[in-house]
């Protein structure tokens, strides 16, 4: 079956939240379960980011046990390194894929840690944006899709530094379309990319193929200064920046096939977020999404 | 032109300032032992070079990362030239060799660290890059076979006499500090037991947990000897290690028996170093 014919299988989930293990003991952090019983129509999903070696926190087993449901946001794999596939790590994910039946799976297709997997090489960079890289994290994909029987959402991770000789957009269009699958397009992610290279926040979102983005994520940036030179900070406040806004804004109507949009403010409380759910539940009213959410 | 290389080449800068520099005043000459291509030195140096430094507390997390398993020969190395001594791993050569090789970083730490200091940081070094290697040894599958091999897990080094000791004293007096072991090991104000130095040596074998106990110089090296696998009928040359054949059989036995040895399947030769010793 192509892309065109599994995505009309996947849930449509609604807006939702993400978490990683821990992030809920944070002082003052989103209480999910209290998310849920008083915005409901705000905590469709938990998006589960997961390393391997750390596995499930509390707040989220309590999350499944209600039958509730997830996607699983991994955290732990270069998808264009195939000895990166070694199988105690893929027996690791079948496990966590069987305990969380997330509707599929997702995460930054970047680099999650140098040398082999180990404590300590953790990080997360953004691939080298070449035709080269793409092909190699489509081999990837694919390869995970099939050992676990889920569908695989690559994602445009953050940086502060990009090379390759390909816009990230072309980047990701070209693996999205070599591995048959959808997206989960960062719109905070891209804004940063976007203003890191000197771009308007929409350039190049007319020629990617809207309609493979599944899964769109929104979050705060915050403005830091080094040596004089003001970077942007993927800080996953309530402070979304107005770039992040237009792109959401843009992609809208266009992406057709959009089932889920994770706020990501863990680490924030309920009161500082709420205003960010409801812009994005404005931004997309009268969407494809709404629609789906509707029915 | 490898994407891998350079993607590589991309983690060394953003822990190295030095080498930022370095590529930034010339690409070529700076990146010369690497797989990268005239055009991707041009993409290195077209950021805002500060961009590289967009993260301050990068190679903090790696030092704090690599201290966390080489507590006490970083905490003796911090002893004697400051932090700054020990965090000048990341701008050298072994931390830039072992990126590049998608080498793990703990041993490549601790070799530099034995190279770099005086003792006692190469014995406590050597000891707790032992203890990092049991820790990731994979695990046994089945051990059925003609083959016999040191289990992977065991770890054996040979050190100056009294580093267990004098390790488990320092280690102890880390957990003193108020703020944990790892604020002692960079507060070089805080006080360690001193270590004498000894000609003699002690053999060491490190088990997981770790279970560290003393023992004899010829377990030692018969444990270092059986790193490669090979047959249980081959175990004929073990005579230079004091054993003729009956004594080797019957040590072998016991070894088998104490899970110091193992049958390692026939075509597990290559994953049991799974970091170089």
């Amino acid at each position: 079956m192509t892309f065109a014919q599994r995505v009309q299988r996947l849930p449509h989930l609604g807006i939702g939240v993400s978490t990683e293990y821990g992030a809920a003991g944070s002082p003052g952090a989103l209480d999910v379960a209290d998310l849920r019983q008083k915005h409901p129509e705000f905590a469709g999903f938990l998006e589960v980011g997961l390393e391997t070696t750390k596995g499930l926190d509390g707040p989220t087993r309590a999350w499944r046990a209600a039958g509730l449901p997830t996607t699983y946001h991994f955290l732990d794999v270069n998808l264009d390194e195939p000895e990166d596939f070694d199988g105690p790590w893929l027996e690791a994910v079948r496990g966590f894929v069987a305990e969380l039946e997330p509707a599929w799976l997702c995460g930054d297709a970047g680099l999650w840690h140098f040398g082999p997997r180990d404590r300590g090489h953790m990080l997360l960079l953004p691939p080298i944006l070449t035709d080269e890289v793409a092909t190699a994290m489509a081999e990837g994909i694919i390869r995970l899709r099939e050992e676990t029987g889920r569908e695989v959402l690559p994602e445009n991770p953050p940086g502060h530094v990009f090379l390759g000789d390909l816009h990230l957009l072309d980047f990701f269009a070209r693996v999205c379309e070599r591995a048959d699958t959808g997206l989960l397009l960062d719109a905070a992610h891209l804004a940063l990319y976007q203003r890191a290279l000197g771009h308007a926040p929409l350039t190049g979102l007319d020629a990617f193929p809207l309609e493979r983005v599944v899964e769109v994520h929104v979050a705060g940036a915050g403005e830091a200064d080094v040596q004089g030179l003001t970077v942007l900070e993927d800080d996953h406040t309530p402070a979304v920046l107005p770039d992040t806004w237009q792109i959401l804004g843009a992609l809208a109507p266009a992406a057709t096939e959009l089932r889920a949009v994770v706020f990501e403010c863990e680490r924030n409380a309920l009161p500082a977020c709420l205003p960010g759910f409801e812009r994005i539940a404005a931004t997309l009213a009268g969407s494809p999404f709404a629609r789906g959410s509707a029915r | 032109m490898s994407a891998a290389a350079l993607q590589r080449v991309v983690v060394r800068m953003l822990h190295d300032p030095a080498l930022v520099a370095a590529v930034y005043a010339d690409a070529e000459g700076a990146l010369a032992s690497d797989d990268v291509s005239p055009t991707e030195r041009a993409w290195l140096v077209a950021p805002d070079r500060r961009r590289w430094a967009a993260d301050p507390m990068r190679r903090y997390r790696g030092l704090q990362a690599l201290l966390e398993e080489l507590l006490v020969a970083g905490a003796c190395a911090i002893r004697q030239g400051g932090v700054a001594a020990v965090d000048a791993f990341f701008s050298a050569p072994a931390f830039h060799r072992a990126i590049q090789d998608r080498q793990a970083l703990a041993p490549a730490f601790a070799r530099w660290l034995a190279a770099s200091f005086a003792p006692p940081v190469p014995a406590f070094a050597a000891l707790e890059a032992a203890i990092a290697r049991s820790r990731r040894a994979p695990l046994p599958s089945s051990s059925a076979g003609s083959l016999i091999a040191t289990a992977p897990w065991i770890e054996a080094e040979q050190v100056p006499e009294g580093t267990l000791a004098a390790w488990q004293h320092i280690r102890a007096a880390l957990t003193m500090h108020p703020a944990g072991p790892l604020a002692a090991a960079a507060d070089a104000a805080h006080p360690l037991p001193a270590v004498r130095a000894s000609a003699a040596l002690e053999g060491l074998l490190i088990e997981p947990g770790p279970a560290i106990g003393t023992c004899g110089a010829e377990l030692v090296a018969l444990l270092h000897r059986l790193r490669a696998p090979r047959a249980a009928d081959a175990l004929g040359d073990l005579a230079d290690l004091g054993l003729d054949a009956d004594e080797a059989a019957e040590l072998v036995a016991e070894l088998l028996m104490d899970g110091l040895l193992w049958h390692p399947p026939a075509d597990s030769g290559s994953q049991i170093l799974d970091l170089p010793a």
